[in-house]
């Protein structure tokens, strides 16, 4: 009896050891799945001689298990879907967490860069900083179909380029340290246009504990420096009346006249002066502060975004009641195309702030127009209250042609804000994640760029799938234009809108059917008829 | 006798210099209204021009945006993101006996990803 009672004890025994075995062996294999399934260790490694490195996926396994905060998961910075993208890794995924650069694809296994050498010195981005980029893609067809990478390595500070043409082989192009840096941070890639024809260069701001406020002009091409703007820690100048704080906001770049180069640079310092950069064909220079809103208290440090807008008409009313001779698009009847006729609105650049005051940040957006009367101070601008739905109207509360307007927002955002069809949009979340959950929000912000009322209903709001990444604009089947998650492919909003020209609270559904948009520009008579 | 003579003469060099003032004035009268029919008729002429210009251009004759394509400048209804391709265009008639005009047109295009189906 005590024999069989023994045996049936050492048979369960057996099968509870032979289940947790198994169990083992199952969890073992999940975990190497997830290890090596979607987002591998293998990758480059660039020795301190300047040279890549083919590492197997156990070497590169050995690096990210040093490094106990990296995420296993890279963190979708970027998603490219410019046709340079070569076709097997079309669109391409990019992340840049800590100086290591990873890509993939869609379904694809991710590859990686990482450096040599370097101290610990200096701390990965957190929080605000995270909303940014991390990284400026440069994609070229001319001479032949190039897709090229620039991203900082904070440890050791310094800029790396990788020409990623064949997602496969990537080639080190160049890295860049400058002299008196503080600490790296995102940079951007503009094109200007020079005496001798067109440079595209890399834009670097000088960071947190410079010696001075700077930026820099880096040649895409080979890492060298064009040209740079030094800003006095001591000295106010009568063009520039204001002694500038450290850079950390990677700048926003703009195009004024449409001719495919960029003419102006924005900046902003730790404290919130704004500070406008126009650039010459000779590389040079002029800064101006145009906005002011270190009164605010707040910090400054998350990329800028900027557009070229014509500004709403002065006179327009609530319900659009009188038509706009703004509205320039060819309409049905031919006699308003000579209305529309050279009668545009005043342009004025609109730049969108994300500031961060202990755990509260806030939303600015600013409209400085060609030739600002002020300087831009937070008493000139509109308070909104994201929280309440004033789609409706805001009768004689809002300036006529607002100056801006700024908002808390009820949680940090995620990615950088976007504008479509004079809409901007901004995902937020209230969770804190770095690695891929960092670019997953749980709330959408969409308010009119110039009034800041909300466009959407709060219920259409409230009903979109969450999480949710990066957002991106879609042509429906149907024709009308939707608004899309473009990492997982999800519709967020079927129905897009877009701010009406004649009305200035009003936003009206897009549709493709309304494209190609015609703009009547200008009207003349034959030369030979006049001297006849 | 001599001052009779010139008497008449006086009175016919001033019936003279009347008549050929009423007549410069009847024919700079006339020559006028001409000029301002005229005038009037080139301006119609030109209006209609315009309007038959203006017609081409509607949306229901569809043009096709065919120029180079380019940045496209400053809009009321701004994207942040640079899924907006311009093209410019120079659209130009000419009618038979009227005027010809040009225009400069912009046509805006989305370049936007389709849904998968």
């Amino acid at each position: 009896m005590n024999f069989f009672v023994h045996g049936k004890f050492m048979g369960w025994l057996m099968v509870i050891a032979a289940i947790g075995f198994c169990s083992d062996l199952v969890a073992s294999q999940s975990e190497e799945i997830q290890l090596t399934g979607q987002h591998n260790a293998a990758g480059w490694h660039l020795n301190t001689a300047g040279q890549y490195q083919w590492v197997s996926d156990k070497e590169g396994a050995v690096y990210l298990a040093q490094h106990e905060a990296f995420c296993q998961q890279p963190r979708p910075d970027l998603l490219v879907r410019s046709p340079m993208v070569p076709t097997p890794m079309h669109p391409i995924f990019l992340s840049n967490e800590q100086g290591v650069l990873r890509w993939w694809s869609k379904g694809g296994s991710s590859q990686q860069i990482w450096s040599d050498g370097g101290s610990s010195k200096q701390q990965a981005p957190e929080g605000p900083a995270l909303i940014s980029n991390q990284l400026a893609v440069i994609t070229s067809p001319e001479p032949t179909t190039q897709l090229q990478v620039v991203w900082p390595e904070p440890q050791l500070q310094r800029y790396s380029a990788v020409d990623l043409s064949e997602p496969t082989k990537p080639k080190s192009l160049w890295q860049w340290q400058p002299t008196m840096m503080g600490s790296v941070q995102t940079p951007v890639v503009a094109t200007f246009k020079t005496i001798t024809g067109s440079q595209t260069a890399v834009i670097t701001v000088s960071g947190r504990d410079a010696a001075q406020p700077a930026f820099w002009l880096i040649d895409a091409k080979t890492g060298q420096m064009i040209a740079s703007q030094l800003y006095s820690r001591s000295k106010k100048t009568v063009e520039l009346p204001f002694i500038l704080q450290d850079i950390t906001a990677a700048p926003a770049v703009l195009d004024r006249n449409a001719d495919g180069y960029i003419d102006r640079i924005y900046l902003v310092d730790l404290h919130g002066r704004l500070v406008q950069v126009d650039v010459t064909e000779q590389m040079q220079f002029q800064s101006r502060v145009v906005a002011d809103l270190s009164d605010a208290g707040a910090r400054f440090e998350v990329q800028l975004v900027t557009s070229r807008s014509l500004l709403p008409d002065p006179q327009l009313t609530e319900h659009g009641a009188e038509a706009s001779a703004l509205s320039v698009s060819v309409s049905k009847d031919p006699q308003k195309l000579t209305e529309g006729a050279g009668s545009l609105g005043q342009a004025a650049d609109l730049l969108v702030l994300v500031s961060t005051k202990q755990d509260q940040s806030r939303l600015w957006l600013l409209t400085i127009p060609d030739s600002p009367a002020f300087t831009i101070q937070t008493h000139h601008l509109t308070k909104r209250d994201l929280s309440v739905d004033d789609s409706g109207q805001l009768k004689g509360s809002a300036k006529a042609v607002p100056t801006g307007w700024y908002a808390d927002l009820p949680a940090l955002p995620v990615s950088l804000p976007q504008i479509f069809a004079g809409v901007l949009y901004l995902p937020v979340a209230a969770t804190s994640d770095t690695c891929a959950g960092a670019r997953q929000a749980t709330q959408l912000i969409a308010r009119h760029v110039f009034e800041g009322t909300s466009v959407y209903d709060p219920t259409d709001l409230a009903s979109i799938p969450t999480p949710f990444g990066a957002l991106a604009a879609l042509q429906r089947s149907s024709g009308e234009l939707a608004l899309q998650d473009s990492h997982s492919g999800t519709l967020l909003l079927p129905q897009l809108q877009g701010i009406r020209a004649d009305c200035r609270f009003c936003t009206v559904p897009l549709h493709q059917q309304d494209y190609p948009k015609w703009h009547h520009r200008a009207i003349y008579q034959h030369e030979s008829e006049i001297y006849r | 006798m001599k001052s009779k003579g010139f008497v008449l003469i006086v009175c016919l060099c001033f019936i003279a210099l009347v008549s050929s003032m009423a007549l410069s004035g009847l024919l700079i009268g006339l020559l006028s209204q001409k000029i301002g029919v005229a005038g009037q008729l080139q301006l119609q002429q030109l209006q209609r021009a315009k309007q038959l210009h203006l017609q081409q251009l509607g949306p229901q004759n569809n043009l096709v945006a065919q120029g180079e394509s380019a940045v496209c400048p400053a809009e009321l209804a701004t994207w942040s993101t640079p899924v907006t391709r311009c093209r410019w265009i120079v659209v130009s008639s000419q009618h038979e006996q009227l005027t010809g005009w040009s225009s400069l047109m912009l046509a805006t295009e989305l370049q936007i990803p389709q849904e998968a189906l």
